[in-house]
Parts: C-alpha cells; structure tokens; sequence
C-alpha cells in the first residue's frame, strides 16, 4: 500500500520532543512518526496510508496538535505536583507492612 | 441586622491555591476529565482546566468549592487534603500485603459438555491423565496455607470438576482440618455446570458452607447452542440442578456466569429476561476471551470489541429501565467498576488491577502439577504459549513459584503507574494491566494502548457509566447503590 508523508515543524523553545513524541504515540495506530532536531526546530514526519482523504489527514493533524498541548500541559502539572504526590505516597506507606524496613 | 457575615468575610486572604496530582483526558467533544491519585472525578471545560492549571480560578465559583473538596487543590500548605488522599490511597492499596486470596484447584480436565468456545475442556474417560491427585492436592494446600492473605478462597475447577468430587471431598476435608490451627476466613466454591448434581453433593455442600458458581447462558435454544451435550439438555438440567441446589444450600448461595457469542448479541434483552424468570439479582455481561478452543474454532473472531460494546451497553440500558420500573436487578462488571469510580475500596477483580492481579490476588494449580499465575494463563498454556506457567507444585517450594522471575517480570514490566500512555492516562485509577491477555494478542505483557481492545472496551465502558450518571441523577443514585454493595 501506497503512503502519504507530511513534516510538522515545531520550536524547540515551545516544546520539548518528550513532549510531541508522547502525543504521536497516542496516534500509533493511525501514523508512524520519525523525528528530526534542526537547529532550534524539531521536524516530525508523519507517515500514513494513502486511503487517507485530504479531510482525514487535516482532521488527524489538528487532533495530533490538540494532543501536544495537552502533553504539554499535562508535563507542566506533573512537574508542579511531583514534591506533593511524593509526600502523599510517603504518608500512604507510613508505618504499613508494604514498608521497607532498612 | 443579618445572623451571618457576607461571603466575602470567609475568604481567605490570600487567594492562591495549589495543584494536587491530578490526570485529564478529552472526554468528548465539549468536556475534559480529571482524575486524582485515589480516581475522584470532575468533568470540566478546556477553558477551566487552563485556568485550574494557570491559576485563574475565581476562588467563589462552584468549580473551586469541587475542586477544593474532591481534593484538586489545597490552600497553600494545608495539611488535611494530603492526610485524606493517603489514607484513600492506603485503603485502596491495603490488599497487597495480604496477597493471593483465591486459589483455584483444577482437579479434573474431563467434562461432559463440548463447548466451542471452552478453553480448557476434554471429553475423556481417561482418569489417568486428566485427573489432579492427592498427593497434588496436599502439595497445593502446603502452599494455600502459605499465602499471608486472611482470607483465602478455594475454587474448584475443570473441566466438570463434578467428576472428581472425590478429590474435592479429600481437600475440603484437608483444608479445614488445616484451617483449625491456622485460623484463616476459609471459603469455598466449585464452578460446575450443575448436570451432574445430586443429594450426596448438595448434602457434602451444605455441610461445609460450599458455594456454587455456575454458567447461564440465556434462554433454553441459545444455552444448549452455546453449551452443547450429547443428551441435547444442558438447559434442562441447568434449571432441574438449580432448584435442588437452591432448596438445599439456600437462594443465595449459588451464583452464575454467561458468555457472550455471536448468537447471543442480538439476544441481550432475552438473557436478563432469563436470569429474571429464574429468580436471579444480576448478570455479568463479558466478552469471550481470546483463548484456548475459543480462537482454534474461530469463535473469539466471531464479533468486535465494538459489536460487544453494543450488547453491553444495549444490556445496561434495559437494566437501569427494569429498576427504574421497580425490579432490582445490576449488572456486575459495571458493578466492579463503578466501585472503584465512587468508593475508596478496591474490589480486587483480577483483570482490573494494577500490580496485575496474577499470582497475588488469584493462583491456579493445575490436574497435572502445573501452577499458573491465573485462570487465563493456563487457557494460554492450552495454546502452547507458557509464559505464566510458574512452576510445578511436586517439585517447587512456595518461594520458587511466587518469586519466580516469570510473575515478578510480568508484574513489574505491567504495571500501568510506570506503562506508556497508562501512566498519564485519567481513567488509570479504575483500569487494570491484564499482562495475560495482552502477551496472547501482543506477545508482550503491555501491547501498545491505541491498537489495544482490552484498552478499547474498557475506555468505553468508563465514558459510558460516567456518561450515564452524568445525564441522570437517578442513573447517579442507582450505580451508588452498586458501588456501594
């Protein structure tokens, strides 16, 4: 079967490639992905199959670019939460069996 | 003059709050979801969620107040919303150090049914080779007697484990003359079809609180279609054997379970009808399993997980219709679920928990000696795929098999908290791992989510419920009370 490549640029000031390489594989069933840094740019290329019609590849683009805001949104409120989660799995195992005594 | 002060009298003065760990995934078109670390819930707008994230909260919204008490946000450094999330999470989590509560005894492959889709089965009059022995059976009851849990439960399996009630006899007999010194919540069930039961088993049953857990497919034509016999009366003596078995151990002690295949998906409404007419509370709706006899007859490829959807979600609706009708009546998947969508407890079904439930919340000791880390996993090794098959009960200790590299890897390398897409995922708290089902379809223990049916049905079964009670207080009420039982 025939494919269709299409290259999404992204600044690397903006976001990371954690980030955009999170989303793509939420799409993992829908497109394959290889990823690029040039300069302060990273270049993903999508690749698909060809019975994808025009509007399908806008529609799966614009979901894939809705699902990097999230990832990154989604890295802002782990990164901002990390110290409180711990403290509350610290007090989860405090004095329980699933303890490990040192 | 009035008795209370004006709202803005109880502000406090500092307006900021703090992010606690939440999850969020798109939940449709219009709405969010967010989930903390113990699954409270709250759909939101993207707007609110960015303003949640950005810190542009009006602090007197009905939002806030939700957010503040499903344990979003806290003020800044108080205390008592870390206190309530470990203590949740504790409750949630407690299970753990008491693994391993049902054990499953296979004492016989032979059966007198010829179901396509049964896994395991083998119509044979060949004792011999398909029967477990006692000295099996002693060596599987060391090991029961080992488990920390303080409640243990053993199932007897098959086959029609009917056809050696002799050896279920001698391990009842055993396991509670073990049980006088070690004092544990001992339970047992035997999973039978009930056409070959008789006084002289109803009566071994009613002596030691014995419980039955059998298969009910629907009405007559699609039962003896689905679980054939050479006598052409499965039906027949399913409802004969659960009469006698009801009026001798009582209505509750006897439970059943059905299959979902090609015939009964346009037939949803005719099976809750039959579980009705004969008299019982619920049904679990669920899918084949992509196992054993079940994929070489091609029956698991009969229908989708979307077709499935249809059937459950088509079942759900004439349920929730029934009880608004004053028939009470609950479906039991959706019952596990929603247990963990609105309550602190965890219901341990072992094909929804993360550590996966092999090996720690249910083992199975097979009729030749094996030890698989769950009931699926022996159904796998039917297939010739031995992945969690855990060792072999005449010749390995207890350490041998429950730290074996085999369930520990699996265990670890599922584990959703740490697995791709999983680990961020908002519907996390009330999934599961299901590494035995993922290794027969991915041949690896996680598979990659987006092509995943297991990851499929189970998202779909999370929006729907929540979707559900939503739109509907009474729907909200009605899955409380599920939950809540």
């Amino acid at each position: 079967m025939s494919k269709r490549e299409l290259t999404l640029k992204f600044d690397e000031r903006v976001y990371s490639v954690e980030t955009i390489q999170k989303a793509a594989y939420r799409f993992i069933n829908k497109f394959t992905a290889d990823f690029e840094l040039n300069d302060r740019e990273i270049l993903c290329h999508i690749t698909i199959d060809s019975e994808h019609s025009d509007s399908q590849l806008q529609k799966l683009k614009a979901d894939f670019k809705k699902e990097i805001l999230d990832q990154h949104l989604r890295q802002l409120i782990s990164k901002e939460t990390e110290v409180v989660r711990n403290l509350i799995l610290s007090a989860t195992f405090l004095n329980t069996d699933l303890q490990e005594v040192e | 003059m009035s008795k209370f002060k004006e709202l803005e009298s109880y502000a406090t003065e500092d307006s900021s709050y703090e992010l606690l760990p939440f999850k969020f995934d798109r939940f449709n078109d219009e709405s969010y979801i967010i989930t903390n670390i113990v699954g409270e819930y709250l759909l939101i707008e993207h707007e609110d969620l960015e303003a949640l994230v950005h810190r542009k909260l009006d602090v007197t919204s009905r939002l806030y107040s939700q957010l503040r008490s499903k344990h979003f946000i806290r003020l800044p450094k108080e205390k008592s919303p870390i206190e309530f999330l470990a203590l949740k999470l504790r409750t949630k989590l407690s299970r753990l150090s008491q693994f391993t509560n049902l054990h499953i005894f296979v004492v016989t492959l032979r059966c007198d049914h010829s179901c396509p889709y049964c896994q395991v089965s083998r119509q044979s009059e060949d004792k011999s080779s398909f029967d477990m022995t006692r000295d099996m059976a002693d060596k599987s009851l060391d090991f029961v007697f080992r488990s920390p849990s303080p409640a243990i439960k053993i199932e007897f399996q098959g086959g029609e484990p009917l056809l050696n009630f002799e050896l279920i006899k001698y391990i009842v007999d055993s396991a509670e003359s073990r049980n006088r010194v070690a004092g544990r919540d001992l339970a047992f069930v035997i999973a039978t079809t009930l056409s070959l039961i008789n006084d002289e088993i109803l009566d071994f049953c009613k002596l030691h609180k014995i419980q039955i857990s059998t298969s009910l497919d629907g009405p007559e034509a699609l039962h003896n279609s689905n679980r054939p016999r050479p006598s052409k009366d499965s039906h027949q003596r399913f409802v004969a054997g659960l009469e006698k078995a009801r009026d001798r151990l009582g209505y509750d002690q006897i439970s059943a379970l059905m299959t979902t295949t090609e015939l009964s998906l346009d037939k949803v409404k005719e099976i809750i009808d039959e579980y009705l007419r004969l008299g019982f509370k619920g049904v679990f709706l669920r899918p084949l399993s992509p196992y054993g006899f079940a994929i070489k007859t091609k029956r698991f490829m009969a229908y989708n997980t979307e077709r499935w959807l249809q059937f459950y979600k088509s079942g759900l609706d004439y349920i929730i219709e029934l009880n608004r009708n004053g028939v009470e009546f609950s479906e039991y998947y959706s019952s596990l679920i929603l247990k963990k969508i609105l309550t602190a407890q965890e219901p341990g079904y072992v094909d929804l928990m993360s550590p996966a439930g092999i090996g720690i919340a249910a083992i199975v000791f097979n009729y030749d000696g094996k030890v698989y880390a769950s009931d699926e996993s022996r159904m796998l090794a039917e297939m010739g795929d031995r992945t969690f098959e855990l060792g072999n009960i005449l010749s390995d200790s207890y350490e041998d098999i429950i730290l074996s590299d085999k369930l520990l890897d699996a265990l670890e390398e599922s584990f959703t908290l740490s697995a791709p897409m999983c680990s961020e995922c908002a519907f996390e708290p009330y999934c599961g791992s299901e590494p035995v089902y993922h290794h027969a379809i991915h041949k690896d223990f996680l598979g990659r989510k987006p092509e995943s049916e297991f990851c499929k049905k189970n998202m779909s079964i999370f929006k729907h419920l929540i979707t559900l009670m939503e739109s509907n207080s009474d729907t909200k009420k009605l899955f409380l009370g599920w939950a809540n039982r």
